[in-house]
């Protein structure tokens, strides 16, 4: 029976050592697929290792030296090859020569990888009449300067990279070398084994990052993407009666009975008078009218539903996107805990003697007082439910807007996912709720978990997080209110996290919702609930800041912050 | 109708129209106090025009302009109420009619909803006999709910009168429904500011003229600190000529007789300019000499009116074509009205 | 009341301590001394502040009281507590109090450890007033003209819960720390362990990859502090990966995770 080592035994302390060395952190995934050969995606500084290998491979530190030199790709391969009008044999040798680079590179800054590297260039079965061999070979003289080879080419190709040393870092280094190599080797009339890519040595990663090829891929499916967009702007999309599906119909036609459609310029204003599906229900709220200083009442007709639940493996994979964010969350969900624990003073019964209060007992007893009895000290885990988090998700349209790559609304439910881990690591109560609104007839509020739903049979909701419609917040935020009020507990916190300032369809006074949405906000101090906002897009800070006040929002555009956010969250307010 | 003295008689109606300058107030409290000027007024008039059957204020007498949207709805009134209360007492003591302006009249839906726009005709009584609201108001500066139909109310002495205000008188639809329905008296009481001044000087008398009605037009004067008001209360007689017409003094006051039976008579009996009768017998003369029916033609012929009744979005979309699409305008924006530069996309 | 004797020597430093300055905080503390402003010293662990204090204490030629600071410290601990004997009860004047009435240069190390409530005492020593209330004694004293308040405080990762209340840091002027720059830090190194630079050199490239750890995986970075005993271990002929091992590895975690990556730095960094 062969002996296998997993990756998952090793692949964490691989991930700390990979970061000690380049300060990146990089992300190590299992390639679950029976092929061994170890790939990359330098964009996202993902390495992707075999599950599993020999045990015989990792005696020789294999996943390390695979890992290390992905990292040195990562670190120094800055360049593509276009693929087009070259040969198997010219692309290997420039696979070889990059690889070598990217290596003597890092060898450079951390001379002790040679070993880890060398312990693979054992020639013992190679011989010299393959080109895989002799490129072995060259590998190995190149890294190991106590080597000699017999071969002429090996030597020869040895020289011609010491001699280019200089240059390691300039752009054509690899292809020109490589170019050079793969002529003589040519001349030799040596035979690549097979048809396709070959592995030179057993650790080193396929290099798809170096080839256009992947590249011209992409864009192919952007193309495509395109088109598909393209012939949808001129169809219309047509609400059904189930208010679910939407169907795409194409360019005219008629009003339907019941709707009335707004031809006007951007808004698509289709009302439909639709029956309220079962698993809702219809509450009003006021709306606060700045300009008259008025109430409204009954103003907005809010729907609350639940949202679907998605798959948990896509969840997990979310997860492992966000693995260093979420490991940083989880001790920092730990740490909760500790804060916890107290320490009370000065009582009559304890596991310790207080002893101040004891002196001072006994300064009594001098003085022929009445001492105090309570001489004792206790460490405590507080058991009452001191906190309570509502997370109210802004779910409209402008949340798909994209930033550096990544839609808001990507980011919101990346973010509520490892909120809600961390807060389930914490052991708080929260619930998790979103909205969006088509005018004040229709304010949509989707329930993601409830206080009394446990988040492990809830998250999976969480992937029916999508941007549409328009942001009514003040509704929203009173609707969320109503059920926090109810909880048991010291402390409520309403955690909106947003990406701008209130916006609907019927309101064209730019304050009017935001005023509106000032007003729901401070409404919640005299209900014992503690605001707080979470914006995602920098741009609507000024309108965030009137609604919540000063300090009483956070901006956060990049999930690797959460962390610190939550953090800042938590020591204004969560503090026990 | 006759123009000069102080008195009237069972054949005249005494009107007094009133250049009453435009107040600037802001609480409750400073409304009910004006509307006891307003009172006082009332019953000082009576004294020097004993003939005095009916008085008409100017268009936002009681409340002034509300600037402050805050002050517009706490302000709005209901009807009846503390202000018509005051309004009944004077009309009762000074044994006259009036016209009065609240603005704004409380929405079914308040505070909900926007104030109406409102004018009351109060007999001598004290009772309310007619409650318009502004139909149209003026955009984009009034933000009043709007009325949605005319009355037609028996004033004093039978002489039969409608209540229009301000903008409503700018449509001769709504001069043509009142007297059309059988007003004889039509008035409009206007909070009207420079620059179009001259233009509602015309307006009085043309649709005088047209209608073959009597208009009394009471407005504000003075500066509100936003508006200058140009006064001209005017009464003019159902020939198109004018009566009796103020300047821009404040408190100017007007006064004329107005004729039931001189009215009732042309309407009988004139000819050539006896536009309602006419509009409805079109061309009988042609139509007698063609042998055709001698009533001439009823039907209406303007198919602006027969789009509009059948088919108002057809109308609507037929003016925007002619005008723009959008309430607002990005040449000159205003806040919280859509023009065609305003991103209505969700946000 | 008995009357206490202090030895004010005691406190004095007695040898000039090795210091390497970074860049102005000298010049700022002295001046910053002249006008009695207190002073918060800001960084990680082990990048030098204890060191700085001890050394302007010398240059100044004041004492230098030092109290370090943790979760159970009361007040009483720093202004002191009364004391039984056989005769009944003494005053024992806590290290603040002695540090005010001596003129002393008085450093609170790591005070966000202590609690807040132990704090706010050190207050009435921080503005206008300089005075010190011991309240259970009923005295009021009025500061030495020399006494002088320092804190340390390390904003890092662990203290995320822990945080100085706003009115307590405004009371200070701060001067920022940091690990010294590589080379003043390898020039530390080499000078207090008695390593030769490349050695010393070594041992800051592997400090600096444990750095890149912190709030990764580790909470704190490898101090100077621990380099210095590393060169220590290493002169006195330990093997140098032993040797790192025991002083920048072991104390620093106990994930078995991090344990390996560690070793695997130390040996990729020595060969």
């Amino acid at each position: 029976m062969k002996e296998l080592t997993e990756l998952k035994t090793c692949h964490r302390s691989i991930e700390f050592y990979l970061r000690a060395l380049w300060n990146t952190d990089f992300n190590i995934q299992s390639i679950k697929s029976p092929t061994t050969i170890p790939y990359s995606n330098i964009a996202e500084n993902q390495i992707f290792l075999p599950e599993c290998i020999s045990d015989k491979l990792q005696k020789l530190n294999y996943y390390y030296a695979a890992a290390t030199h992905i990292s040195a790709h990562t670190v120094f391969s800055k360049q593509t090859y276009d693929v087009k009008d070259l040969n198997l044999m010219q692309r290997s040798l420039i696979d070889l020569v990059e690889d070598l680079r990217v290596e003597l590179l890092a060898l450079n800054v951390f001379p002790g990888l040679r070993k880890i590297w060398l312990d693979f260039h054992n020639l013992e079965q190679d011989d010299t009449s393959s080109a895989i061999g002799l490129m072995k070979r060259l590998s190995r003289s190149v890294l190991d300067s106590n080597y000699y080879d017999s071969s002429q080419w090996v030597e020869k190709g040895k020289k011609l990279i010491q001699n280019n040393l200089y240059k390691l870092e300039s752009k054509d280094f690899s292809r020109e070398l490589g170019l050079s190599l793969a002529n003589d080797l040519g001349q030799m009339r040596l035979p690549l084994n097979s048809g396709g890519y070959e592995q030179v040595i057993q650790y080193r990663d396929d290099n798809r990052h170096l080839w256009y090829e992947h590249i011209e891929q992409h864009q192919h499916i952007e193309i495509i993407k395109n088109n598909e967009k393209a012939s949808l702007d001129n169809k219309k999309l047509v609400e059904t009666d189930n208010g679910k599906k939407v169907d795409i119909v194409d360019g005219d036609f008629t009003a339907g009975e019941g709707m009335y459609i707004n031809r006007k310029k951007n808004a698509v204003l289709e009302f439909r008078n639709k029956k309220n599906s079962k698993n809702s229900s219809t509450i009003f709220y006021p709306e606060w009218d700045y300009k008259s200083a008025v109430l409204k009442k009954k103003w907005c007709k809010l729907n609350e539903k639940q949202a679907n639940a998605g798959s948990l493996d896509k969840l997990n994979h979310i997860l492992l996107n966000h693995k260093f964010t979420f490991e940083r969350l989880k001790n920092l969900a730990r740490k909760l805990q500790v804060v916890k624990q107290q320490r009370v003073r000065k009582i009559p019964e304890g596991d310790d003697n207080d002893y101040a209060p004891m002196i001072d007992s006994m300064i009594s007893i001098r003085m022929n007082a009445t001492p105090d009895t309570r001489v004792f000290i206790r460490n405590e885990y507080r058991q009452t439910k001191s906190l309570a988090i509502s997370i109210l998700l802004d779910l409209s349209e402008s949340t798909n807007y994209v930033i550096s790559g990544v839609s808001i609304s990507q980011t919101l439910r990346d973010a509520v996912l490892l909120l809600g881990e961390t807060l389930t690591i914490a052991d708080e109560q929260f619930s998790i709720a979103g909205f969006s609104s088509n005018g004040r007839h229709e304010i949509n509020y989707i329930n993601f978990k409830s206080f009394t739903e446990p988040f492990s049979q809830t998250k999976a909701r969480l992937l029916d997080i999508k941007g549409q419609y328009s942001t009514r917040l003040g509704a929203a935020i009173r609707h969320t209110a109503q059920s926090l009020t109810q909880q048991n507990a010291a402390k409520k916190l309403l955690l909106v996290i947003t990406d701008g300032a209130p916006s609907d369809i019927d309101v064209y006074d730019k304050q009017y919702l935001e005023h509106d949405s000032w007003h729901a906000v401070s409404s919640l101090y005299s209900k014992g609930i503690k605001p707080f906002c979470l914006n995602l897009d920098s741009r609507s800070d000024a309108a965030i800041e009137h609604i919540f006040g000063k300090g009483r929002f956070e901006t956060l555009e990049q999930m690797n912050k959460l962390p610190e956010v939550l953090s800042s969250i938590y020591l204004k307010y969560g503090r026990h | 109708m006759r123009h000069g003295d102080i008195s009237s008689s069972d054949d005249t109606v005494g009107v007094a129209v009133v250049n009453y300058k435009m107040p600037r107030l802001h609480t409750k409290a400073e409304v009910l106090d004006n509307a006891k000027k307003i009172a006082d007024m009332v019953v000082g008039m009576k004294q020097g025009l004993p003939g005095m059957d009916l008085v008409i204020f100017p268009e936002y007498s009681t409340h002034g302009i509300m600037y402050d949207a805050k002050e517009m709805y706490e302000t709005a009134s209901t009807i009846p109420g503390e202000e018509t209360d005051i309004f009944a007492e004077a009309c009762r003591k000074a044994n006259t009619w009036g016209v009065f302006s609240l603005t704004g009249e409380r929405h079914e839906d308040h505070p909900n909803k926007a104030p109406y726009n409102t004018l009351i005709l109060m007999n001598n009584k004290g009772e309310i006999v007619q409650k318009y609201r502004k139909i149209m108001p003026w955009c984009p500066v009034e933000g009043w709910y709007p009325g949605d139909c005319t009355y037609v109310s028996e004033g004093p002495k039978g002489l039969m009168v409608s209540l229009i205000i301000c903008d409503d008188g700018n449509y001769p639809e709504i001069w043509r429904d009142c007297a059309m329905r059988g007003a004889e008296l039509i008035v409009r009481c206007q909070g009207y500011m420079y620059p179009s001044k001259e233009q509602q000087v015309i307006v009085a008398k043309a649709m005088a003229w047209m209608n073959n009605t009597y208009v009394a037009v009471a407005n504000a004067t003075g500066f509100d600190g936003v508006y200058s008001y140009f006064g001209h209360s005017a009464i003019v007689g159902f020939d198109g000529r004018t009566l009796g017409e103020c300047g821009e003094e404040d408190y100017g006051v007007q006064y004329a007789e107005l004729s039931t039976s001189q009215i009732r008579d042309a309407r009988k009996t004139w000819q050539s300019q006896n536009h309602l009768f006419k509009l409805l017998h079109r061309g009988y003369t042609g139509k007698i000499n063609s042998g055709e029916e001698a009533e001439g033609v009823a039907e209406c012929p303007y198919e602006f009116y027969k789009t509009w009744i059948t088919d108002p979005q057809k109308a609507k979309d037929n003016v925007e074509a002619i005008t723009r699409s959008t309430v607002g305008t990005a040449q000159c924006p205003i806040d919280g009205i859509p023009n065609e530069e305003t991103d209505t996309s969700h946000k | 009341m008995s009357k206490q004797s202090i030895d004010m020597n005691q406190y004095f430093i007695d040898h000039k301590p090795y210091y390497e300055s970074v860049g102005d905080e000298v010049e700022l503390y002295q001046a910053a001394y002249q006008i009695r402003m207190p002073v918060m010293l800001k960084g990680p662990t082990g990048c030098g502040k204890s060191r700085f204090v001890e050394y302007m204490a010398h240059k100044l030629g004041r004492p230098l009281i030092t109290v370090a600071c943790n979760e159970d410290m009361m007040a009483s601990d720093l202004v002191g507590r009364y004391l039984l004997d056989k005769e009944g009860t003494k005053w024992q004047d806590g290290p603040l109090t002695i540090a005010a009435r001596i003129g002393a240069i008085c450093y609170l190390d790591e005070i966000v450890e202590a609690r807040q409530d132990t704090t706010v005492i050190i207050h009435p020593l921080t503005d206008h007033r300089r005075t010190l209330p011991l309240e259970k004694k009923g005295e009021l004293i009025a500061a030495h003209p020399d006494f002088q308040l320092v804190i340390s405080y390390n904003p890092g990762y662990q203290s995320l819960m822990k945080d100085l209340k706003q009115s307590t840091k405004q009371r200070f002027g701060a001067l920022n720390f940091d690990y010294p720059d590589e080379s003043i830090e390898i020039r530390i190194v080499a000078k207090e362990s008695g390593v030769d630079t490349d050695i010393a050199a070594k041992l800051v490239k592997i400090a600096h990859c444990a750095r890149n750890l912190k709030g990764h995986g580790l909470d704190e970075g490898v101090s100077t502090r621990l380099l210095v005993y590393a060169g220590q271990l290493i002169s006195k002929g330990v093997e140098p990966k032993t040797a790192c091992l025991m002083s920048m590895v072991t104390p620093l975690t106990d994930d078995p995770d991090m344990l390996e990556s560690l070793t695997t730095t130390i040996s990729t960094i020595l060969e």
